[in-house]
C-alpha cells in the first residue's frame, strides 16, 4: 500500500514505526502531520532529535537523564538531601515525582535478573553504596526501596537491603498495595502517594 | 449455570456447529475418534482456559484452516454472558468477554465447569508433578491469587537454579532461597488447606464408586522438608541441610514444586497397589470432589463432562454417580455405542449424534422408558 509513496516519506514512516508503541498506521499519521507542519516546527523537532544523542547524558550522581554533568534534581538546593529514593529505570523518577517525593534518587539501571544475564555488578549499587556512606553535609537517613513489585524489582530489592543493613540508617520499601506482578509504569498515582506514605521498614532476614 | 449455547468453528475435527441446549443431560454418541472426546474439549477449554489435553494450539486447529473458534453462551442467576477463545496459528489465543478481548484471561464471570476425561487417570499413577498440576489448577480455579503465586515461584525458581548452576556468591542465591520460602509457604499452605476441603467429598465419592467400607486417606508430603508444624521455619532448616548438595547438584532440592500428594487405600499407595479400576475412580472421585468445593466455596451449580465413562460403570454405581451430578448442574456425556439405562425420573436427554466430526441433532430430544 505504501509503495506507492515517495521514497523519502516511505523512510520517514518505517523510523516512525520502529518507535514504541507506534503501529503502521500511527507512523503514518505522524508522517502527514510533519507533512502538513511549517518548516519552522519541522526544524524545532530535528533540533530537538539531534540534540537528544548529543547532550542527553545519564547523572553522574545519581543516573537520572541529565543535559549537564549533574541531572536538576541533585542541582536543586531546595530538595531534601537526607532521603534517597531508589528506582530501577530513569524514567521512575518521574513516576515517584508525581507521587509527592521532594528528595535525591538513584537510578540503579535495571533489576536483577539471571535469566536475563543481570547480576548485581551490572546495575550501579556499587555506586549505590558509596553515596550511602557518605558523611558530612550529603550525609543520607533514609533509603527508600522503589523497585517495580514484580519479582525481579523486589529481590533486587532485598538484595540490596541486605547490603545497606551494616551502613545503620533507615531502609524503607514502598508498600505494595501493588498487584502482584505489577509495573510502576501502570501504577495510578493515588495508589503510589498512598505506597510512599505507608512504606515501612524492610525486614532483612 | 449452564451453557445455552455453542458454536464452534474449525476446532479439530469438529465440523462448524451451532447447538442450543437445556440445562439437564447432553448425550454425545458416536464411534471412536468421531470428536466427541475434542467437542468436551472444546467447551473445557472455553469454560477454564486450558485444554485437558494440554497440547499445542496448532493441534487445536482443523487440518488445512488457520484459526479455530468456540463460543459459548452461559446462563447464569437470570442473566447471560458469551465467552468466546480464537486460537490463530502462531499466534497467541484471543479471549473474549461478550465480544470483548480480554487480557490475561480476566473473566468478569467465571463458568463453573469439571471435566472427568479417560487420561486423567495420570493422576493417579503418573509422576508427581502430574498430582501437583492438578490440585494447582483445581485452587487456582477457586482462588486465582493461587496462580499468582505458582508463577512468581516458578519464576524465582528458575532464577535461583541458573545461579546455582553458575555457582553464583552465596549472598545473592539467599535472596531467592528467602523469595521461594516466602512464596512457597504461601503456596504450601493453600494446597493443604484445598487438600482439607476437597478430602472429605472424595473418601465420600471414593466410597460411592470403590466400596463402602474402605479406609481411605490423603497424605500430603513435602519435597524435602517437613509439611507439618511451622512451615517457614520447617523450609528454612531444610535449606540449610540441603545447601552443599544443591551446591553439588546445581538444583533447588526442597521446596513445593517437589510435593507429592499420596492416595492411600487401606493403608497402601494407590499409584503402586491399587487396580486400574480402583485408580479410574479414584480418579473420577477427584473430579467429583472438585465439583462439590466448587458447589459449596462458589454457592453455584456446576457444569461437568463426563468423557467415555459410561460404559465402564455397572448400573449401581451409575445410579449412584447420577444421583449425585443430575438435576444439581448441567452434564455432558460421551457414549459409543447404545445409550446406557438411564436411572428412574432421567429419561429425558439430548442426543447429539457425532461422527467424521460432524454433530447432528437428528436424535433430538428422546424419551426413554425407565
Ligand atoms: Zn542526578
Amino acid at each position: 500500500m505504501t509503495d506507492t509513496y515517495p521514497e523519502s516519506l516511505r523512510r520517514l514512516i518505517a523510523s516512525f514505526s520502529r518507535l514504541p508503541g507506534i503501529g503502521p498506521k500511527s507512523a503514518q499519521r505522524l508522517a502527514f502531520f510533519l507533512i502538513k507542519s511549517s518548516p519552522e516546527e519541522v526544524e524545532e523537532l530535528v533540533g530537538s532529535l539531534s540534540e537528544i544523542k548529543k547532550k542527553i547524558r545519564l547523572c553522574s550522581e545519581c543516573g537520572f537523564y541529565a543535559d549537564k554533568d549533574r541531572c536538576a534534581v541533585c542541582n536543586d538546593p531546595s530538595r531534601d538531601r537526607s532521603t534517597l529514593c531508589i528506582v530501577e529505570r530513569p524514567q521512575d523518577v518521574l513516576i515517584i515525582e508525581k507521587a509527592g517525593y521532594r528528595g535525591l534518587y538513584h537510578v540503579l539501571g535495571g533489576s536483577i535478573s539471571p535469566m536475563r544475564g543481570v547480576g548485581p555488578d551490572d546495575l550501579s549499587i556499587k555506586r549505590l553504596l558509596e553515596r550511602l556512606n557518605a558523611t558530612g553535609s550529603e550525609k543520607i537517613r533514609e533509603a527508600i526501596l522503589a523497585t517495580n513489585p514484580s519479582l525481579d524489582g523486589e529481590t533486587t530489592a532485598l538484595y540490596i537491603a541486605r547490603k545497606v543493613k551494616p551502613l545503620g540508617l533507615r531502609t524503607t520499601i514502598i508498600a505494595r498495595g501493588l498487584p502482584l506482578g505489577g509495573d510502576l509504569e501502570f501504577t495510578d498515582e493515588g495508589t503510589l502517594t498512598q505506597a510512599l506514605e505507608g512504606r515501612r521498614e524492610i525486614l532483612t532476614g | 449455570m449452564y451453557i445455552s449455547r455453542v458454536k464452534m468453528k474449525n476446532f479439530r475435527n469438529i465440523s462448524p456447529v451451532s447447538l442450543s441446549f437445556q440445562p439437564s443431560l447432553v448425550v454425545l454418541q458416536g464411534g471412536n475418534a468421531q470428536g466427541k472426546t475434542n467437542f468436551l474439549e472444546a467447551l473445557y477449554l472455553v469454560s477454564r482456559g486450558i485444554s485437558p489435553r494440554s497440547q499445542k494450539d496448532e493441534e487445536l486447529v482443523r487440518w488445512g484452516s488457520e484459526a479455530a473458534s468456540v463460543a459459548i453462551r452461559v446462563e447464569s442467576g437470570g442473566t447471560w454472558f458469551n465467552r468466546e477463545v480464537r486460537v490463530q496459528l502462531g499466534k497467541k489465543k484471543v479471549w473474549l468477554n461478550n465480544g470483548h478481548p480480554i487480557t490475561k484471561k480476566r473473566w468478569q464471570e467465571e463458568v463453573w465447569l469439571v471435566g472427568y476425561f479417560p487420561r486423567d487417570i495420570g493422576i493417579i499413577e503418573g509422576s508427581p508433578s502430574e498430582r501437583r498440576h492438578f490440585v494447582d489448577e483445581a485452587l487456582s480455579y477457586v482462588k486465582p491469587s493461587h496462580r499468582a503465586y505458582v508463577k512468581r515461584y516458578e519464576r524465582a525458581l528458575a532464577q535461583r537454579n541458573i545461579l546455582l548452576r553458575e555457582h553464583a556468591r552465596g549472598d545473592l542465591i539467599s535472596v531467592y532461597t528467602e523469595e521461594l520460602i516466602k512464596t512457597g509457604t504461601c503456596i504450601i499452605e493453600n494446597r493443604i488447606r484445598y487438600g482439607e476441603l476437597l478430602t472429605p467429598y472424595l473418601r465420600d465419592f471414593y466410597r460411592c464408586l470403590g466400596g463402602e467400607n474402605v479406609r481411605f486417606e490423603v497424605q500430603y508430603i513435602g519435597g524435602g522438608y517437613d509439611s507439618k508444624g511451622d512451615l517457614r521455619a520447617n523450609l528454612e532448616r531444610a535449606f540449610l541441610r540441603s545447601e552443599n548438595e544443591e551446591r553439588s547438584r546445581e538444583i533447588t532440592l526442597v521446596g513445593p514444586h517437589r510435593d507429592d500428594i499420596l492416595f492411600l487405600l487401606e493403608g497402601k499407595e494407590f499409584r503402586i497397589y491399587g487396580s486400574q479400576g480402583e485408580k479410574k475412580s479414584l480418579a473420577l472421585s477427584l473430579k467429583m470432589a472438585e465439583m462439590a468445593v466448587i458447589r459449596k466455596v462458589k454457592n453455584s451449580k456446576v457444569i461437568v463432562l463426563l468423557d467415555d465413562l459410561f460404559s465402564e460403570l455397572d448400573p449401581k454405581r451409575r445410579q449412584l454417580l447420577f444421583k449425585e451430578i443430575l438435576g444439581k448442574g448441567q452434564v455432558f456425556i460421551t457414549v459409543t455405542d447404545d445409550i446406557p439405562q438411564m436411572p428412574e425420573g432421567w429419561e429425558e436427554y439430548l442426543v447429539l449424534g457425532v461422527q467424521g466430526g460432524r454433530i447432528s441433532t437428528a436424535g433430538e430430544r428422546e424419551k426413554k422408558n425407565g
